[in-house]
C-alpha cells in the first residue's frame, strides 16, 4: 500500500489551512544545472461544498521538464487523467516504493501545498461586518503567494511562474507581477493542459484534496461522494447528516456556501433546524433604516451623560 | 421537574456574599431616582448587614444615549422583538452530553448597593421625572416641600417605620443596623435619654454626594468622552471632570438633589460643585471655541449657574406650606396586592 | 426571583457559559455538543501568545461557520466571586414570609458553578468585544465609588 503523501499529513487532525514544501531537488538547491526555474500553480477542489481547498505548486528546471516530465510522464491536466493515474503519478514525486525508504523517482521535481480548510474558508466569508469579508478569491491569491514567497525564502531563484486561473488572468497576473517584480508570470485559464509544470502541480493539488477529504470520512463505508454540490451522494450525505443545531461537522463542510445557508435556512429537510438569527440579518432593517431618517442633527457632545443612558 | 433553558439563569455573587452560604431574600425598593421610567431596584441583604442590588446586563448592546446614531450607522443591531442578538449557551464541561441554549442572552450580577440613596430619594419624594433628560431643564416643577422632609428627629425604629409606610412597604426587609448605616450619612442627629434621633439634613446629602462627586471626577471612566480638548488648562479639566462626574449621578438621585447638587458651594470637607461649574462655564465663554462649539459644551454641561433664581418658584411655595405630618398610615392591602402582583408577574 | 438559595448551594457541576453573538431561537437541552462547539485551542495558542495576563486570553470557537472570538467575563468581578447557574423552583408553598402568602415563589437554586462566563463577537467585530468589556469593567469600578462608602 502507498503510504499517505507528506502533504495530506501535514493537513490530517487540524481546523485549520497547512502548508507543506517538499524538498528543494539537488539539481535545484545546489545550482548545478543553469537551465532556469520555472513554476506551476494550479487549485483543487474550489467548487465543493465539502473538503479543503488545496493549492499545489510545483517546480523543476525548465530543462527537466522537457527532458524528463514531458517525454517520460503523462501528466496532463488532473482532471484528463484517472485517479489511479494520479495517485501513482504523484507517489513517484514523494515515495515511490511506497516502502519509506523515501527513494524517489521523479527526483528533479520540489512542490509544496497549501489546503485551505473549510473551517478558514467558512470563518473568512462569513466575518462580521461584512466589509471585513475573506472572500474566497482573495484567500486563494494570498495562497498562492505566499506558497511562492515562501521558496523565494528558502533560496529557490524562480524564473517564470504559470497560473491557471478561474478568474480574470489579466488583473491576476497584474497583482502578482506587482508582488514579485523579478519574476515573469503566465495567467491562464486551462495552464494545467498547457504547461506541463502545471499539469504536475494540479496532480499535487488533486490527489492531496481527495486523500485528505477520503480520510475525514467517519467510516469506510461513508459515501460523501465528490463534494460537489451538484453531486447527489453528496446532497444526499448533506440531508442524511444535517442536525437540528449545529447542522454538520465543521471541519468537513463549508457553511459559507448557499447549499448549506439554503439547507438551514429553509429546513428542506424537515429535521426542525433551530433558527438561529445573525446580525447580518439586521443590516438595513426597517427599524435601523428609520433612525436614519430621524437622524438628529445635533451634536453627542450635547448629550449629557448618566450612569445609566451611558453604561446600561 | 422540567428542565428548560428559559428557566434557567446564571448570577455572579460577590466573594463575600458566597462565603456567607446563605438563602438571600431578594426584594425590590423604587428607584431612589423617583424617575418613573426606571423600574424598582430588585435587592437583597446578607447577615453582615451589607446590601446588593441584583443587576441584569446583556452584550451586544450600545450606550443607550447613542442609540439612535448606532442604529442609524449600523453600529448596532437588534432583533424584531428588540432583543440583543445575543444568546447562552450553557455546557457541562465533565460531560458534554448535558447542554443547554437560551434564547435569553443576558445574565445577572449583584453589587453592593447603599440605600442610603433610596433615602435621598425618599426625602425628595415630590420631585419626580419621566426622563432624565427633564434634569437639563432647571425648573424645578414640584412644590418644594417634600413628604420624606419631616422636621421631628426620629428614633432609628420610627423611621423605620415610617419609611414602611409612607415610601414602601418592603423596606421591612432592610435591617435597622443597616439604615443606621445609610441615615448617620446624611442625617444631624441628637442624643436624648440613650436614643438617638435622626433627621435628614439637605446639606448633609449634599455634603455626601459631593464627596461622591469627587471621588468619581478622579476615577473618571475613560470611555466617557471629555468635553474639553487636551490643551484646555489643568484646572479647567479637573472642573470639566466634575461636571461630568455630577451628570453621572443624574440616574440615582431625584431631580431636585441633583439642581441643588449642581449649586452646593461645599463645606469644608468638600468642593464647591457650583465653583467647579462656573469655572468651566466661565472658560468656555472666554475662550476661543467657536461660538457653534461653545453653545453645545454649555448645553453639554447643562449651563449651570446659568440662571440662577430658576427655582424660586418652589422656594415660594415652600414657605406656605404647612409643617408636614409624619405620615402614620396602616398598611394598606391595595398596596400589597400591587407588590403581590410586581412578584407574580416576575 | 424571591430569593436565591446559596445555603445548600449543591454546585459541584462545572459548566462554562457561553453570549454568543447570535439569537438562537430554542430554549431547552441539546445533545450536540460531545462533538460540537469545542474551543480551537490551535487557533487559541496563536491568538494568546503574547497575552501575559490569563484573565485576558481569548477563546476561539464557531457556530455554522461563523468564528467567534471571546473574552472571560468573571475576572472583573474580582477574585473569591462566583457565576452560578440557577434554576428557578417554583413553589406555592408559604414557606416566605406572611406578605407573600398565597402567592408563588420563585427560588432560584443553583445547580452547576461556571468556570467562565465567555462573551463572544464574530470574527472581525473584536473592537466590539474589547470595548463593551471595557466599559463594563468601568461600570463595576463606578459602582464601588458610589455604592461603598
Amino acid at each position: 500500500m502507498v503510504s499517505l503523501p507528506p502533504t495530506v499529513l501535514t493537513s490530517l487532525g487540524t481546523l485549520h489551512t497547512k502548508t507543506y514544501y517538499s524538498e528543494i531537488p539537488e539539481v535545484i538547491k545546489n545550482g548545478v544545472s543553469s537551465s532556469p526555474v520555472i513554476l506551476g500553480v494550479d487549485e483543487a477542489g474550489r467548487g465543493p461544498v465539502m473538503g479543503p481547498m488545496v493549492y499545489g505548486i510545483s517546480y523543476c528546471t525548465k530543462e527537466y521538464q522537457d527532458t524528463v516530465l514531458i517525454p517520460k510522464y503523462a501528466f496532463d491536466d488532473s482532471k484528463k487523467l484517472t485517479d489511479n493515474i494520479r495517485r501513482n503519478l504523484f507517489s513517484k514525486m514523494y515515495d515511490q516504493n511506497g516502502d519509506g525508504t523515501g527513494e524517489i523517482e521523479i527526483d528533479g521535481v520540489g512542490y509544496a501545498t497549501t489546503a485551505i480548510t473549510p473551517v478558514d474558508i467558512s470563518s473568512g466569508m462569513l466575518r462580521y461586518p461584512p466589509s471585513q469579508n475573506y472572500n474566497l478569491n482573495e484567500q486563494a491569491h494570498d495562497v498562492t503567494m505566499n506558497l511562492i514567497q515562501g521558496l523565494v525564502e528558502k533560496g529557490v531563484t524562480i524564473d517564470h511562474v504559470y497560473v491557471d486561473t478561474v478568474g480574470p488572468p489579466v488583473s491576476y497576473q497584474k497583482k502578482l507581477e506587482t508582488r514579485f517584480p523579478n519574476i515573469k508570470f503566465t495567467v491562464a485559464k486551462k495552464a494545467d493542459s498547457l504547461y506541463c509544470v502545471v499539469s504536475v502541480a494540479s496532480v499535487v493539488a488533486k490527489v492531496t484534496r481527495d486523500i485528505i477529504l477520503e480520510q475525514m470520512k467517519s467510516n469506510e463505508n461513508e459515501i460523501l461522494g465528490s463534494g460537489y454540490p451538484s453531486d447527489p451522494k453528496t446532497t444526499a450525505w448533506l440531508a442524511k447528516n444535517q442536525k437540528q443545531l449545529f447542522a454538520w461537522p465543521q471541519s468537513l463542510v463549508r457553511f459559507s456556501w448557499q447549499t448549506c445557508q439554503t439547507l438551514i435556512k429553509e429546513d428542506k429537510h424537515k429535521i426542525g433546524m433551530v433558527p438561529i438569527e445573525w446580525e447580518e440579518d439586521y443590516i438595513n432593517s426597517k427599524k435601523n433604516m428609520s433612525k436614519q431618517w430621524t437622524k438628529p442633527k445635533t451634536d453627542n457632545k450635547k448629550k449629557v451623560i448618566t450612569l445609566d443612558n451611558w453604561f446600561l | 421537574m422540567t428542565v428548560h433553558g428559559e428557566n434557567k439563569d446564571i448570577i455572579i455573587i460577590p466573594s463575600e456574599v458566597v462565603a456567607l452560604g446563605e438563602q438571600l431574600k431578594v426584594f425590590t425598593l423604587p428607584s431612589p431616582s423617583n424617575n418613573s421610567s426606571k423600574g424598582r431596584v430588585e435587592l437583597f441583604q446578607v447577615s453582615n448587614n451589607l446590601v446588593y442590588q441584583i443587576k441584569n446586563h446583556s452584550f451586544s448592546k450600545g450606550s443607550k444615549i447613542n442609540n439612535n446614531d448606532d442604529m442609524a450607522n449600523d453600529v448596532y443591531h437588534y432583533t424584531r422583538d428588540n432583543e440583543t442578538l445575543k444568546s447562552v449557551i450553557l455546557t457541562n464541561e465533565q460531560d458534554r452530553s448535558e447542554a443547554y441554549l437560551r434564547e435569553n442572552g443576558s445574565f445577572k450580577f449583584a453589587l453592593k448597593y447603599d440605600i442610603v440613596y433610596n433615602l435621598i430619594g425618599f426625602y425628595y419624594s415630590e420631585s419626580i421625572t419621566e426622563s432624565e433628560k427633564e434634569y437639563s431643564n432647571q425648573v424645578s416643577s414640584q412644590s418644594g416641600k417634600e413628604q420624606g422632609k419631616n422636621d421631628r428627629f426620629l428614633t432609628l425604629r420610627d423611621y423605620h417605620d415610617l419609611l414602611v409606610d409612607s415610601n414602601d412597604s418592603q423596606w421591612a426587609n432592610i435591617s435597622l443596623e443597616v439604615l443606621k448605616i445609610a441615615l448617620e450619612k446624611i442625617s444631624n442627629t441628637v442624643e436624648e435619654a440613650e436614643d438617638i434621633y435622626y433627621k435628614i439634613d439637605d446639606n448633609k446629602i449634599l455634603e455626601f454626594l459631593a464627596k461622591i462627586v469627587s471621588k468619581i471626577a478622579s476615577n473618571l471612566p475613560k470611555s466617557i468622552p471629555p468635553l474639553l480638548p487636551n490643551s484646555a488648562p489643568e484646572d479647567i479639566q479637573n472642573s470639566m471632570k466634575i461636571v461630568l462626574a455630577t451628570n453621572i449621578l443624574i440616574s440615582l438621585v431625584p431631580k431636585k438633589a441633583y439642581l441643588e447638587l449642581i449649586k452646593f458651594k461645599g463645606t469644608d470637607n468638600t468642593i464647591s460643585i457650583d465653583t467647579e461649574v462656573k469655572k468651566f462655564n466661565d472658560y468656555l465663554e472666554s475662550n476661543e471655541l467657536s461660538i457653534e462649539e461653545k453653545k453645545l459644551l454649555m448645553q453639554a454641561a447643562i449651563s449651570v449657574g446659568m440662571n440662577n433664581d430658576s427655582s424660586s418658584d418652589g422656594k415660594d411655595k415652600n414657605k406656605t406650606i404647612k409643617k408636614p405630618i409624619v405620615p402614620k398610615k396602616p398598611r394598606v392591602a391595595v398596596g400589597r396586592g400591587a407588590i403581590d402582583g410586581f412578584f407574580k408577574k416576575k | 426571583m424571591n430569593s436565591i438559595d446559596l445555603s445548600s448551594s449543591n454546585s459541584a457541576k462545572e459548566y462554562l457559559g457561553h453570549l454568543v453573538p447570535c439569537k438562537i431561537r430554542y430554549n431547552g437541552p441539546s445533545d450536540e455538543f460531545t462533538d460540537n462547539f469545542n474551543m480551537d485551542n490551535e487557533e487559541m495558542e496563536v491568538l494568546n501568545n503574547d497575552v501575559a495576563d490569563e484573565s485576558k486570553q481569548v477563546y476561539v470557537n464557531y457556530i455554522r461557520g461563523r468564528k467567534i472570538i471571546g473574552q472571560d467575563v468573571l475576572p472583573i468581578f474580582g477574585e473569591g466571586s462566583k457565576a452560578f447557574l440557577t434554576e428557578n423552583v417554583i413553589s406555592s408553598d408559604a414557606t416566605m414570609e406572611e406578605e407573600f402568602d398565597n402567592t408563588e415563589s420563585i427560588n432560584a437554586k443553583p445547580i452547576a458553578t461556571l468556570n467562565k462566563l465567555i462573551n463572544y463577537e464574530r470574527d472581525g467585530n473584536e473592537s466590539r468585544l474589547s470595548s463593551e468589556l471595557q466599559k463594563f469593567q468601568e461600570y463595576i469600578e463606578l459602582n464601588d465609588i458610589i455604592h461603598n462608602n
